[in-house]
């Protein structure tokens, strides 16, 4: 759902605050790896 | 209570790469309607008497207690995703009531159930990570959310 409000413009700053925490998340998992 | 960034954000961490998320579209409503339909086959009533001179049955299912309790919980998260998530649950649990009549109905959501999870570990392996679920059961809920 978010992913389609997303890609309709809604709620940018939600998605730009989740991607980055995300990257963030996937750069961490990866070191652990 | 983790906040709707930190639960997307730990979702999205393992669904960066499109090919995922493209099949993501796929196989989580696939997931979602074959528990709908799973949960849906659990029915019961809850009878009121003497309702203004008259009887009142409710007739619920299962499907429909647990996906309210989840439904509130998003609400807890996101209001605007929740709004958008209740309109998602509504348009399953009708599905499920017009496909409540079909013989042998819990072996077609079990199909529906298995080819959803198949295409979601075809989406991991172009990933190249593991499923969010694995390392945090809530992630089951975040998947339909996100």
């Amino acid at each position: 759902m978010a992913e389609v409000y997303f890609m309709l413009g809604f709620e940018g700053d939600l998605n730009n605050r989740v991607t980055s925490l995300a990257i963030e998340k996937r750069k961490a998992l990866e070191r652990k790896n | 209570m983790k906040s709707i960034e930190e639960q997307l954000a730990r979702y999205k961490s393992v669904h960066l790469n499109q090919k995922n998320i493209n099949t993501h579209f796929v196989g989580v409503p696939l997931i979602v309607l074959a528990v709908t339909l799973m949960l849906s086959t659990v029915a019961f009533e809850v009878i009121f008497d003497d309702l203004f001179n008259s009887a009142l049955t409710l007739h619920f299912t299962l499907a429909m207690v647990i996906f309210t309790v989840v439904a509130l919980y998003y609400l807890t998260l996101h209001r605007l995703l929740a709004l958008g998530m209740f309109v998602y649950i509504l348009v399953n649990l009708g599905a499920a009531h017009l496909l409540s009549g079909i013989e042998g109905i819990f072996y077609l959501a079990i199909g529906l159930f298995v080819i959803g999870w198949i295409i979601q570990f075809v989406g991991h392996y172009y990933e190249k990570a593991k499923p969010a679920f694995v390392d945090d059961l809530s992630q089951f809920l975040i998947g339909p959310l996100f």
